[in-house]
């Protein structure tokens, strides 16, 4: 830890979760005194998770949430992780309130971590079919950069994180460096071969996760161990057996001793100085004290989570910026994505009955895109990647009562195997979904409100109907029964792959960060979380956005280096 | 169903009716021994709960619902979980049962024989369905009284062991039959 009452960094990075923390260690690791700001409060990996090692009959309402807490949180209780074992990692909505244009629902970890504690772990490469999207199909604009960019930083980044996978040789779904990976279960591996018995061009893979299946040297010395697969990562693994910010990036960084990390720190602003016409600092409310503070670095790296980035971009006026800090082309809070989740199929199988799986897996099956991948061929832009997996349960007949109701309750005759899969759809960035400041309403802090105007749209609901159509298919060729389809009509933002507002691209005039994330028009300042994606691909986004940061990071020291910034 | 049967039912369900309109401040009331936010019950309903538990999973020759004490956890749980209105259904739901069993086997269910109790709970069995308050509270200590076994440290850890830490997976394994 730093010094308390310095107020002058090297670097201030603005968010201490997925991204955030993979900004804190590349510039600490390299000697750089760096301030991260964290808004909620500190989480220590082991002593703050509370709940990590009880046992299912230790809490109170056996992992439900109470009706008053569900009543008071109509957003964040739609979230699966808002249980009674985890509820604590995930923003209350009176907490920090935001305007529904349309409905959004915004779940948000504000805490040392932020939402790397209570992610999927889910971390699959994109590859040129993602970031050649937007210029082959001629929506929204090139991403400035190509796989071949990007690729040895998802090296760099995915031998820290602890990746399990198998090299699976697919051009769009690029294998990296990998821990060995854990089983397929049966139920994966036979649909896996029907799959690959009828469709060419169709793979069913095992799903690439942060987990350390094995892990090598550089976890020890994180002090880290094996994924004991608890299955239960969203109450802190005590074993450290997943990646997140609190078992890994933070604690590295603090060892270097160039770390000061400040909780309850909510940024008011990014400070713009005119003449010096660069950026000097950021303004902090203490969320406790309500005490306003200033301070200083060369160099801002804003990991604040993509909605939270685009609020602090344009609460930050200056005359030089007067509709947010960089934001000379007028996109910024514009073209606005996120993941389609909203669509699921499940199944029956009554084969493979002398067959179960053992123990617990943290991951599942995997079927990248393989929709309109070499060329346009249906009528919605874009596809979709797919999760498949399965499980046989302990049949449970409830009927009766008293001893013969008793016996049945300790009965294990298993069911047959029930399938589900879920649709990860690609969508589309458009200039009407916006993410802007309501002219009225404040926060406790002063701080305008985040008016969110974000929408499914046609190409959307055309996706939805293939995956149907196709995972029928699929599941029919299987010889699955029982197929149902379920259209959630969840609103956007339950993905939690929210993108964009302050996109990368080549032309200040349309985009605003260059291919190093960095601003087109305000130097010194970098974005590289979500915020920063000019698409969104279908691939969970957490692995890019700790490549992008890690790009980036090593960049502007370059340039720091060169007396550039 | 057979012909009695089906009578009972139909006497039952008619009592209930009527059983709802008899005033509770009849009878003389102590305390329950659990503190409750958002309803009340007194000692007898208390005592009534922890009985039709039990029956619903009595003690053999391992714990039974009165063991792990099920009736104060579906207290709990419709008094921290459950909406307002169920949480009204519940109660009246239990006055209904008390009442409809005693109008129709004389003694209070704490207090009666085993085949009483027996043959009232295959009513509600038979009628879990209707959709009535009687029903509703039925339904609702049941499902509650299996959750309390089900998620118990006894059933968990004796019945189906629960791992909270398997340290493996084997993705495809013969089915045992154990």
């Amino acid at each position: 830890m730093g010094d308390n009452n310095n107020r002058t960094f090297d670097v201030i990075v603005i968010g201490s979760g997925m991204s955030g923390g993979w900004a804190a260690k590349e510039f600490t690791e390299k000697g750089l005194k760096t301030l991260v700001l964290e808004r909620g409060r500190d989480v220590k990996h082991l002593k703050d998770y509370p709940t990590t090692n009880m046992m299912p009959w230790e809490f109170e309402h056996r992992g439900q949430v109470p009706y008053k807490i569900t009543e008071a949180n109509p957003v964040a209780s739609k979230c699966y992780v808002f249980r009674e074992d985890a509820m604590h990692f995930v923003v209350k909505d009176t907490e920090h309130p935001y305007v529904q244009a349309k409905p959004f629902d915004w779940i948000r970890g504000y805490q040392v971590g932020g939402k790397s504690l209570l992610w999927a772990r889910q971390t699959q490469r994109w590859s040129d079919f993602d970031f050649e999207g937007p210029a082959r199909d001629g929506y929204t604009v090139d991403w400035p950069i190509r796989y071949k960019d990007i690729a040895p930083w998802y090296s760099y980044v995915e031998k820290f994180v602890g990746i399990s996978g198998n090299k699976d040789g697919l051009p769009n779904l690029p294998d990296g460096e990998f821990l060995p990976a854990l089983d397929m279960s049966c139920i994966e591996t036979y649909f896996k071969d029907v799959v690959a018995k009828n469709y060419k061009d169709r793979n069913v893979i095992y799903a690439r996760c942060a987990h350390l299946t094995e892990p090598a040297q550089i976890h020890l010395d994180q002090g880290r161990g094996q994924c004991q697969k608890r299955n239960l990562c969203q109450r802190g693994c005590p074993f450290g057996g997943y990646f997140c910010s609190n078992s890994s990036t933070i604690p590295w960084a603090e060892k270097t001793g160039n770390l000061t990390l400040r909780p309850y720190s909510v940024v008011q602003s990014i400070i713009y100085d005119d003449k010096k016409e660069k950026v000097t600092g950021v303004r902090v409310i203490d969320s406790k004290t309500k005490e306003v503070i200033e301070y200083s670095a060369k160099v801002i790296f804003v990991n604040a989570a993509a909605l939270n980035t685009n609020l602090i971009l344009l609460n930050s006026t200056s005359s030089r910026f007067p509709n947010g800090l960089g934001n000379d082309s007028g996109v910024l809070g514009k073209y606005f994505a996120f993941h389609n989740y909203r669509a699921r199929m499940s199944a029956k199988y009554e084969g493979l009955l002398d067959s179960n799986t053992d123990g617990r897996t943290p991951t599942s099956a995997y079927l990248p895109r393989f929709r309109n991948l070499h060329k346009q061929e249906t009528d919605f832009l874009r596809g979709y990647a797919v999760t498949f997996g399965g499980g046989r349960y302990i049949n449970t007949d409830n009927n009766g009562f008293g001893g013969k109701l008793k016996n049945q309750l300790s009965e294990k005759e298993l069911s047959p195997w029930y399938v589900g899969s879920q649709m990860m759809g690609e969508t589309i960035p458009k200039e009407t979904n916006t993410i802007t400041l309501d002219k009225t309403k404040k926060d406790e802090w002063g701080i305008p409100l985040l008016d969110i105007n974000v929408a499914y749209d046609d190409n959307d609901e055309k996706m939805i109907k293939d995956f149907f159509e196709q995972m029928t298919e699929m599941y029919t060729k299987a010889g699955f029964t029982d197929i149902k389809a379920n259209d959630s009509k969840q609103a956007p933002g339950l993905d939690i792959h929210e993108m964009g507002g302050c996109r990368m691209g080549n032309d200040p005039k349309t985009s605003m960060l260059n291919k190093w994330n960095q601003m087109h028009a305000c130097k010194n300042v970098f974005v590289t979380d979500g915020a920063s994606m000019t698409s969104t691909s279908t691939q969970n986004p957490s692995l890019t956005y700790m490549a992008l940061t890690a790009r980036a990071a090593d960049y502007a020291m370059d340039q720091m280096k060169k007396g550039e910034l | 169903m057979n012909q009695t049967r089906r009578y009972a039912i139909k006497q039952i369900f008619a009592v209930a009716a009527g059983a709802a309109l008899i005033p509770s401040c009849m009878e003389d009331k102590s305390k329950a021994s659990v503190i409750l936010t958002n309803f009340k019950i007194d000692a007898d309903q208390e005592k009534l709960l922890a009985e039709l538990a039990e029956a619903i999973i009595p003690k053999t020759t391992t714990p039974g619902a009165k063991d792990i004490s099920a009736h104060l956890f579906a207290l709990k749980m419709i008094d921290d979980c459950a909406k307002p209105e169920d949480q009204q259904k519940f109660v009246k739901g239990l006055e209904q049962f008390d009442k409809t069993f005693t109008a129709q086997f004389v003694n209070r269910f704490v207090d009666s024989a085993k085949d009483h109790k027996v043959t009232f709970l295959a009513i509600l069995e038979a009628k879990k369905d209707e959709g009535n308050e009687l029903a509703f509270f039925y339904g609702k200590m049941k499902q509650l009284t299996i959750q309390a076994y089900t998620a118990s440290q006894f059933y968990l850890t004796k019945v189906r062991v629960y791992e909270l830490v398997p340290g493996r997976f084997h993705g495809c394994v013969p089915v045992t039959t154990a």
